[in-house]
């Protein structure tokens, strides 16, 4: 059974453009535009690997991260932050807030791929 | 002017060959660079669905599809070229795996579509192995910025970027000519350059026809931007090898600017003024090809939350060739002839020399940027103190070292210079008093 991946960003042609670079290795690609949404997708399903944007309307990546670590069925699952925040005190807080990966945007496709296949190996 | 017109016409041929359509109706050209790459392209396209582009972009595509080359369209860059846009469109370009990339826009799209070729085209591996550079950054962008280094990583992987057909849409940066890739941190407001002839497209067209819909304010911003573009590298040029050759391609670019600028103002259907900026500023981008510019365009970069990168460029010229006096004599000459001829100088500047000249000079180009009705002074367009600290700060980052080299008169961070000899010419340009610039050393 193909590995489950949920993506949050609001950019749409991001999540289109994940989706279709990680569909073909196998990956069964979920998208969300928002965070709100994400905490309903994770709250009825199981995922492999959360990809979070951290600039989003409504709720930051940060909170979004956060309210999933709370869940336990999510303690364990690698949570992925790509952002235009590339500060230290940025990276340190996705860290805290519970993300395994923090990541500055933008980032090589490729190592996109081998991040997501050596985070739900 | 028709003579000037010609003459361009001519330097943009010898320059690029077969390899660049302009002109009127010159966008069908597309179709058959394509067909010499490939039969399949992804369209990066600039403001995708808004009015404005879609006679563009139809002329495009019909020319693709008449050459046989299928292809997908995707939304380009926003103004600038933000960081974020440019990691969307390298994952679009690394999962539609195309045979040719083809930007149709502006600057911004155009220069996010560089910088996106080269990321999806190298993984980090080839990155830190090439550039010796930390596993951390390898998979970004940043160890590109700067020069040469997109060519290092080329030569060392033996593999080539995705050939780039750029499809011009404004006359302003000359992007679609060049080397370089401005790329914008919007969270840190800090832009940066790719400087690489690897990353020049293989071919471009630009059909002036499709300015006469631009907005406004973009063409005013863009000549400016060309402007900038050929009095910056005609200033660094003295005593250069290329000096001659400069000379005459930035008499023509500030010439046929000046002349069509105020004219597109008042009538933005004006062809023969839309010509004249075409060429103008395809003749800035000729410019940024054969040497650099300096410290405006450097200070232009850390401005980008308040002012459009021509006229921030347009502030800050008049004040840099003050600094510059005693190095550019010849260029503050032919200047001062063509704002003259513009009516932008009315003071006698036969006999006048050196800063006297200078203040001339940029006394003109001041006059000429309130005649577009644009801010003189850095205060007045809205600039901050925290931005002219931004500014210096900025100056002394290693990766944009290069334009502190390519000032007339050569600035090292590390001698103090920014402190110096900038950061005195950012307040006169800040206040509007020339007396604040110092003399540079002649």
């Amino acid at each position: 059974m193909s590995k489950k991946i949920l993506v949050v960003d609001d950019d749409e042609l991001v999540l289109i453009a994940i989706s279709e670079l990680l569909t073909p290795s196998g990956f069964s690609v979920t998208t969300c535009l928002n965070g709100p949404e994400a905490l309903e997708r994770v709250a009825s399903d199981r995922f492999d690997l959360v990809i979070l944007d951290v600039i989003m309307p409504e709720m930051d990546g940060f909170e979004v991260c956060q309210r999933i670590r709370q869940l336990d069925s999510y303690a364990e699952t690698p949570v992925m932050m790509l952002t235009a925040k590339s500060a230290e005190e940025d990276r340190q807080r996705g860290l805290e807030v519970g993300a395994n990966l923090y990541l500055p945007k933008p980032i090589a496709p490729r190592r996109l791929i081998a991040l997501v296949e050596e985070a739900i190996k | 002017m028709e003579q000037v017109m010609e003459n361009a016409r001519r330097m943009l041929a010898d320059w690029k060959g077969d390899s660049y359509a302009f002109g009127f109706e010159v966008m069908s050209r597309v179709g058959d660079y394509a067909a010499k790459f490939g039969r399949k392209a992804l369209l990066l396209v600039a403001d995708l669905g808004e009015p404005w582009v879609s006679g563009p972009l139809k002329a495009v595509t019909d020319s693709l599809l008449a050459k046989g080359v299928e292809f997908e369209a995707i939304t380009g860059a926003r103004p600038n070229a933000p960081r974020e846009d440019m990691y969307r469109l390298a994952l679009h370009v690394a999962r539609s795996r195309p045979e040719m990339i083809i930007p149709v826009g502006g600057g911004s799209t155009i220069d996010a579509a560089k910088a996106s070729n080269v990321l999806a085209t190298y993984g980090p591996a080839e990155a830190k192995a090439s550039l010796q550079v930390p596993e951390a950054v390898a998979s970004s962008i940043d160890p590109y910025f700067g020069t040469g280094n997109v060519t290092k990583v080329k030569e060392q992987t033996k593999k080539a970027l995705l050939p780039m057909i750029a499809a011009q849409t404004a006359a302003s940066s000359g992007a679609h000519l060049t080397k370089y890739a401005n790329i914008t941190d919007l969270v840190t407001g800090q832009k940066k350059l790719i400087v690489d002839e690897a990353i020049t497209p293989q071919a471009a067209v630009f059909d002036y026809g499709v300015t006469l819909d631009s907005p406004i304010n973009l063409t005013l911003d863009g000549g400016l931007d060309g402007i900038a573009h050929a009095w910056e590298v005609f200033m660094g040029a003295t005593g250069q090898a290329y000096y001659a050759r400069m000379k005459e391609i930035a008499e023509a670019c500030l010439r046929l600017i000046v002349y069509g600028l105020p004219r597109v103002k008042v009538d933005p259907k004006d062809r023969q003024a839309r010509l004249s900026l075409g060429l103008g500023t395809d003749l800035g981008g000729y410019s940024i090809m054969i040497g650099g510019t300096s410290g405006p365009h450097l200070g232009s970069f850390s401005l980008i939350d308040v002012l459009s990168h021509g006229r921030a460029c347009a502030i800050l010229n008049p004040y840099y060739t003050v600094l510059f006096a005693p190095k550019v004599e010849d260029q503050l000459s032919v200047f001062a002839a063509i704002l003259k001829e513009g009516g932008f100088i009315k003071a006698k500047t036969a006999g006048k020399k050196g800063r006297a000249l200078a203040v001339l000079v940029a006394r003109g180009m001041i006059q000429f940027s309130k005649a577009l009705g644009f801010p003189v002074t850095l205060a007045e367009a809205g600039v901050s103190k925290a931005h002219l600290k931004r500014m210096t700060q900025a100056a002394k980052d290693p990766q944009l070292k290069m334009k502190l080299q390519n000032m007339p008169t050569p600035m090292e961070a590390e001698r103090g210079d920014v402190d110096r000899l900038m950061k005195p010419t950012l307040e006169a340009a800040f206040t509007g008093n020339l007396d604040l610039i110092p003399a540079a050393a002649g």
